[in-house]
């Protein structure tokens, strides 16, 4: 039931697999090795997309986010390296780099991580005075956090994961088990949202585009809106993730998509420049 | 009868804010933290008394300083507010009456400003919208850029953590001025386009008894001025028939919307405070108008009810202004903000301004000059008055008014401008918008100068 206002076609439902692919964000899905463990070592690429809310216009994708688990050779955790590069209306490209060694629990439970954030120009150049370094641990009832010689520590009790953790560990979720249970979440490994929950694991169709019905888990909680994770039943790879306006699409290809938008940003600022 | 008097009123109107003429108590001038959020209605605050959202960072401002409960936007769109929060005028005067314009030439901004009149640092992160959303060069202020329009729930985290980098990075001894402008809440704009179509049941029905109480204004009288019908029919809501439900969920949706700008907030304050800059740090958080909230069955902005034209204003500067105030009296305008910056930073303010500082209001050292105050409507079609116990509203070509009794009706249900028995106090209030409009130096081709008793531009 899309409706026209000044011109455009307001979506005027949620974004969905299914409307991703009529939006032309979503054509296939690349393939998935027949060997994928999600409890073993894999990488998952995918293209940040966001919608503005009409069919025409303003959907993109402006960023990539890499995940890479790889099992611990000793003990029960794994290592998990996340990499995001975003980028910005001005062409400015943000990126963080995580390197994280968690719990193969339920909720991918940090025990220690080293964030790495910096901005660069629109022509590649690092900016100076806006990278940062920040370590963190969460052990023993607190979780502490340290940037230069500077360290912050805060007492925490209960069960803690983060925004891209639980993008690893929906995929070991089993969807016969009794999932719920309120857990905190901290995003991007720096604001804390609590009350979260998963509240639904269902199978849904959602058309013919990835071939077959989807897993999908439902969380909800403060500070966000729902997240809704689109698993490949078979395998349990997370293929897509919808959260408001923004979606997370498995795509090998996502580098070239970004690589796109920032072409397109730097011709923009060099017409501006001649105007 | 109307509590205003007229000769207070033109003696405040024709007096520039008071200065110190030197830092304040001897201190050296505070660095400065301007906080601009998008599109945050006024209560949303946990620590103010909202239920339905949890703001543990925006609690924390409140109980460092004061907050006011009579905050007013200059106007209820993004770039003509905050054309004024950022010179200290109002948008007929900066000419932008409209989203997307640049801040009329000659009129200095904030960071124009302080640069020539102080030893501050500026510096600027996220919206500007002065013309263009976000800006790799801004005029007076050094940018940390980060932003993405229409996605403040990607864009934001960049802000914060530009803001953060900075704060940790500083080295300089000059004090700054730091504006950390989100975009957030305003993703609500998105969420109603994604939403519009009511799914006939709650699309997560684990929400329902999450989900807010329809407020006690949700209900409208059916006769408005054009503009505000216009306005309504126009919207999702209208376009998309919702149900009571999904009126609910549109709520529970924005408050979480607050609550993610409220987290990245909480990150700028942390870093201040890590970083020891907490009681050298003069704080000011706003936003640059308000949002519906199925007040008066209104969604996003621009109209003229409280829920559009209202905003957040908490001040702090822990050790040196008191704590934990309520000010649910006294009228507070975006146009307050340059002239109280000023006043705090040692410096006189800009010509013209059309607010007063707000240091007397907050140390009790003398009166708080404003008894009115008056907000434009986006592309000048309308005005509204505010009085400290009456609102009077008024719209170009338009014959019917709006006059409401803020004591007695502040959900605004029981319009009275057709009673015989207020005609005199809105009558007064009508002359001083009048005087208002003609003190004004308004741009060049702005519409409706009939109707603004405008005198003509120079």
């Amino acid at each position: 039931m899309a409706q026209r206002k000044a011109g455009r076609t307001v979506v005027a439902e949620p974004l969905t697999p299914t409307l991703l692919a009529r939006l032309g964000a979503l054509d296939s899905l690349p393939e998935t090795p027949p060997d994928f463990d999600p409890a073993r070592s894999w990488v998952n690429k995918y293209l940040i997309f966001t919608c503005h809310g009409y069919v025409e216009s303003g959907n993109q994708g402006i960023g990539v986010l890499r995940l890479e688990r790889e099992p611990e050779e000793r003990g029960a955790g794994f290592l998990f390296r996340v990499r995001q590069r975003i980028v910005h209306d001005t062409g400015h490209v943000h990126e963080i780099e995580v390197l994280a060694r968690c719990h193969a629990d339920r909720l991918a439970t940090p025990i220690e991580w080293r964030l790495l954030s910096r901005i660069e120009d629109p022509g590649g150049r690092e900016l100076r005075g806006l990278q940062s370094e920040d370590r963190g641990s969460f052990d023993a009832g607190k979780i502490v956090v340290k940037r230069g010689s500077a360290e912050r520590v805060r007492p925490w009790k209960g069960p803690l994961t983060s925004d891209w953790g639980l993008m690893e560990a929906v995929q070991r979720l089993d969807p016969g088990a009794d999932n719920s249970g309120l857990f905190s979440l901290l995003q991007g490994f720096a604001v804390m949202r609590s009350g979260q929950e998963i509240v639904a694991v269902r199978q849904e169709r959602v058309g013919e585009v990835v071939g077959g019905p989807l897993l999908r888990v439902t969380q909800i909680g403060r500070g966000v809106l729902p997240y809704d994770y689109w698993l490949l039943p078979g395998p349990r790879r997370l293929a897509i993730l919808t959260t408001g306006a923004r979606a997370y699409i498995l795509d090998e290809r996502a580098d070239e998509a970004v690589n796109r938008r920032l072409r397109a940003i730097r011709a923009r600022n060099r017409r501006r420049r001649h105007d | 009868m109307i509590e205003v008097s007229r000769r207070r009123f033109l003696k405040a109107v024709g007096s520039l804010p008071a200065t110190g003429a030197c830092g304040l108590t001897g201190r050296a001038t505070p660095n400065i933290l301007l906080i601009i959020t998008d599109q945050q209605h006024i209560d949303t605050i946990s620590a103010l008394g909202c239920r339905y959202s949890r703001t543990p960072a925006m609690d924390e401002l409140a109980r460092r300083g004061a907050s006011f409960h009579n905050s007013y936007c200059a106007d209820p769109v993004c770039s003509p507010s905050r054309s004024a929060i950022f010179t200290g005028r109002m948008p007929s005067e900066t000419d932008v009456a409209r989203n997307g314009r640049p801040i009329y030439r000659g009129i200095p901004n904030l960071g124009q400003w302080f640069r020539e009149k102080s030893r501050y640092e500026t510096y600027y992160a996220g919206k500007w919208h002065l013309p263009r959303t976000y800006m790799a060069e801004i005029p007076g202020f050094d940018v940390l850029p980060g932003g993405i329009g229409g996605q403040g729930n990607v864009g934001d985290s960049c802000v914060s953590r530009a803001c953060e980098d900075f704060l940790w990075e500083r080295s300089s001894s000059r004090p700054f001025l730091l504006v950390a402008s989100f975009l957030q809440p305003h993703d609500i704009c998105e969420w109603l386009r994604l939403n519009l179509r009511d799914p006939g049941a709650l699309p997560y029905p684990e929400l329902a008894p999450q989900l807010p109480e329809l407020p006690p204004n949700f209900d409208y009288e059916p006769f408005e001025p054009r503009h505000l019908q216009r306005l309504r029919q126009s919207n999702e809501p209208a376009r998309g028939q919702w149900s009571a439900e999904h009126w609910r969920y549109y709520m529970w949706s924005y408050y979480r919307h607050v609550e993610m700008v409220d987290g990245e907030v909480g990150r700028i304050l942390q870093a201040l405070e890590d970083t020891g800059r907490l009681s050298d740090t003069l704080v000011v958080f706003t936003s640059d108008h308000g949002e519906g909230l199925a007040r008066h069955q209104m969604v996003r902005k621009s109209s003229s009810y409280e829920e559009a034209v209202k905003v957040p204003f908490l001040i702090s500067w822990p050790g040196e202004l008191p704590e934990n105030r309520q000010e649910p009296e006294k009228l507070v305008s975006g146009v307050d903000i340059v002239p109280t910056l000023c006043d705090f930073a040692g410096i006189p303010p800009p010509p013209n301004q059309r607010g007063w500082s707000l240091r007397n209001a907050l140390t009790g050292k003398g009166e708080h000059p404003r008894e009115m105050l008056v907000v434009e409507i986006p592309a000048d079609v309308g005005r509204v008055v505010r009085t400290p116990g009456y609102k009077y509203v008024t719209y170009a070509g338009d014959t019917l008014d709006q006059f409401f009794d803020m004591q007695r009706d502040p959900g605004e249900t029981h319009n009275l401008a057709a009673l015989s028995g207020v005609a005199a106090v809105i009558e007064d209030h009508r002359r001083l918008l009048r005087e208002w409009e003609q003190m004004l130096r308004p741009a060049p081709n702005q519409p409706h100068a009939d109707a603004w008793w405008r005198r003509p531009p120079g």
